[in-house]
């Protein structure tokens, strides 16, 4: 198996067993991304001499005994929301291209302690809001299971890069779905982990009542592996929540018997945009459940427009605060599709604001409530696979449902249940209790295993760009 | 999703006033870019009146206070 479909544990022992080092990997690693990536657009910034050296070090402190964890030597890129420093943090706008980062964010602290080794830096949405149209920074992203079309955002990148099989996992960030969309439309994992679980200092922000961190990863357990590594309190970020990491393994492979599992159907049934194979797909992979032993049960949340406005008012004041003075003096610096976005919350008055707040208080105690009777709740990510860059300019449709738990805070995963009758893939959501995130990637792992999704080959990098052949799990035609 | 909604009585109000925010921040968006922000501010606006709606009596504020008007 080449070393680019392995797992991280699996590159873990070949680093430890000296079937291979950190530099060959890190080699391997960017040979990979200069053969590919001409076609993908993952990257927008490539490290490849800091990434040897870096290689070197981790090489040489397994050699002296010093072990980091899973992550040593492991190669992993950035979303380019993120700073790293003396690397520019461009959010991939031009009225960025001239920052540069003065220290690390406190993730690339972490992940740096971590042992993992950065290659680069990885393709966003303009500040993770915009889209990426002509105007911007650099070239927009492309879904390595079809270039024709998107990868989703705003993590796209992040997530192009991890199914183009560039890197085991990638970092994110998350404001209404910019980990979970992505990671479905590519067919990899997504994670949002619990509001407050991964600090924010030193990523660019969009909204602080709903920015997150998190992983995107080729497997459930990579997810795992990599939110181990960049979870855990910062003083410094005031959202940043003190209490103690659990293993996010812990029941990794105890599968689903027993567990209660809410499905909140009236969000998505109903929704036009719901093809039949993404919905083929919800009600296999319950199906799958129900046989694994776990008890489905339809249950209401509120309204999903009540969710969707609240996100969408809290986002606009609050990315408007961030950017209203900027966007006075050099407006010709946005891309177009991004300064109409920001200007929104110019309208924003402040009672409008805080009623968005109050709102969300009771949206929260109402997912609470819900899951106070189950384990978790499965419901639609993707409501259709990637649509093509020609289907995308014409629309202003986005048939993703992740921005619910941006504004509730409770963990939410993105796992790859197969391919639509076009080979694109399909995913569902699982979203656990506060701060479960054990829950939720227990129940992600199972559904990984259950459909068969990468069964024979443990890499969520196959597709057709690796010559590789399809997975196989489910087809849904 | 929120269907759309027929531009109400007042709407083109809304998006004057809209316009009207943006400019005495100093943000000028060329016409074009104009109306089809305006356009976009109104479907924000109608969910702003779907909060308003939507948020109970006895909701607090985020530190939570809880106003006294809201709650009597």
């Amino acid at each position: 198996m080449t070393l680019h479909a392995r797992p991280i544990a699996a590159l873990a022992q070949g680093l430890r067993t000296g079937e291979f080092t950190a530099e060959e990997l890190a080699r391997a690693t960017l040979a990979r991304i200069d053969h590919q990536d001409g076609i993908i657009n993952a990257f927008v910034r490539v490290e490849a001499a800091a990434a040897v050296t870096a290689a070197r070090a981790a090489d040489a402190e397994l050699r002296a005994g010093l072990d980091r964890g899973l992550l040593h030597g492991i190669p992993y890129a950035t979303k380019d929301m993120i700073d790293v420093a003396g690397l520019p943090t461009t959010c991939h706008s031009r009225s960025r291209l001239h920052h540069r980062a003065t220290a690390d964010a406190a993730v690339t602290e972490r992940l740096r302690a971590a042992g993992a080794v950065l290659v680069g830096k990885v393709a966003t949405f303009e500040f993770a809001l915009g889209v990426t149209g002509p105007d911007g920074a650099f070239p927009p992203a492309r879904n390595p299971w079809n270039p024709g079309h998107i990868p989703g955002g705003s993590s796209s990148g992040s997530a192009a890069g991890v199914a183009a099989g560039f890197v085991r996992f990638a970092t994110g960030t998350c404001s209404s779905g910019s980990i979970r969309g992505p990671a479905a439309w590519c067919g990899v994992v997504g994670l949002k982990p619990s509001f407050g679980r991964v600090s924010r200092r030193g990523i660019f922000p969009l909204s602080w009542t709903m920015d997150h961190g998190g992983p995107l990863a080729a497997s459930v357990e990579d997810a795992a592996i990599a939110l181990q590594a960049m979870a855990g309190h910062d003083p410094l970020d005031p959202g940043s929540v003190d209490r103690p990491v659990p293993d996010m393994r812990a029941g990794f492979e105890d599968g689903v018997k027993g567990l209660r599992i809410g499905v909140p159907w009236h969000f998505f049934e109903h929704d036009p945009a719901l093809t039949p194979d993404a919905r083929d797909g919800i009600d296999r992979t319950l199906a799958l459940l129900s046989d694994a032993g776990a008890t489905i049960h339809r249950v209401t949340l509120a309204d999903l427009p009540q969710f969707l406005a609240c996100s969408r008012v809290i986002m606009a004041a609050e990315a408007f605060a961030i950017h209203r003075q900027q966007l006075a003096q050099t407006l010709h610096d946005y891309g177009e599709a991004t300064v109409r976005r920001f200007a929104l919350g110019a309208g924003v008055g402040a009672a409008e604001y805080l009623d968005a707040q109050r709102l969300r208080g009771m949206l929260t105690s109402n997912v609470d409530s819900v899951l106070s009777g189950h384990d978790a709740l499965l419901t639609a990510i993707s409501l259709g696979a990637a649509p093509s860059f020609a289907a995308q300019r014409n629309s202003t449709a986005w048939p993703l449902q992740a921005s619910p738990f941006n504004v509730t805070g409770h963990p939410a995963i993105s796992v790859p249940i197969g391919l639509d009758r076009d080979g694109l893939p399909l995913a569902v959501q699982v979203v656990g209790r506060q701060f479960d995130e054990p829950g939720v990637l227990r129940i992600a792992r199972s559904i990984e295993r259950l459909t068969a999704w990468n069964a024979d080959e443990p890499s969520g990098l196959i597709n057709p760009l690796s010559g590789l052949r399809p997975p196989r799990g489910m087809i849904l035609s | 999703m929120i269907p759309p909604l027929p531009e109400a009585p007042g709407e083109a109000a809304v998006k004057a006033g809209f316009l009207a925010r943006l400019a005495a921040e100093g943000i000028v968006l060329p016409p074009n870019q104009a109306s089809v922000a305006a356009a976009d501010f109104l479907a924000l606006h109608r969910q702003m009146r779907l909060i308003r709606a939507s948020v109970a009596p006895d909701a607090p504020l985020p530190l939570g206070f809880v106003p006294p008007a809201d709650a009597a």
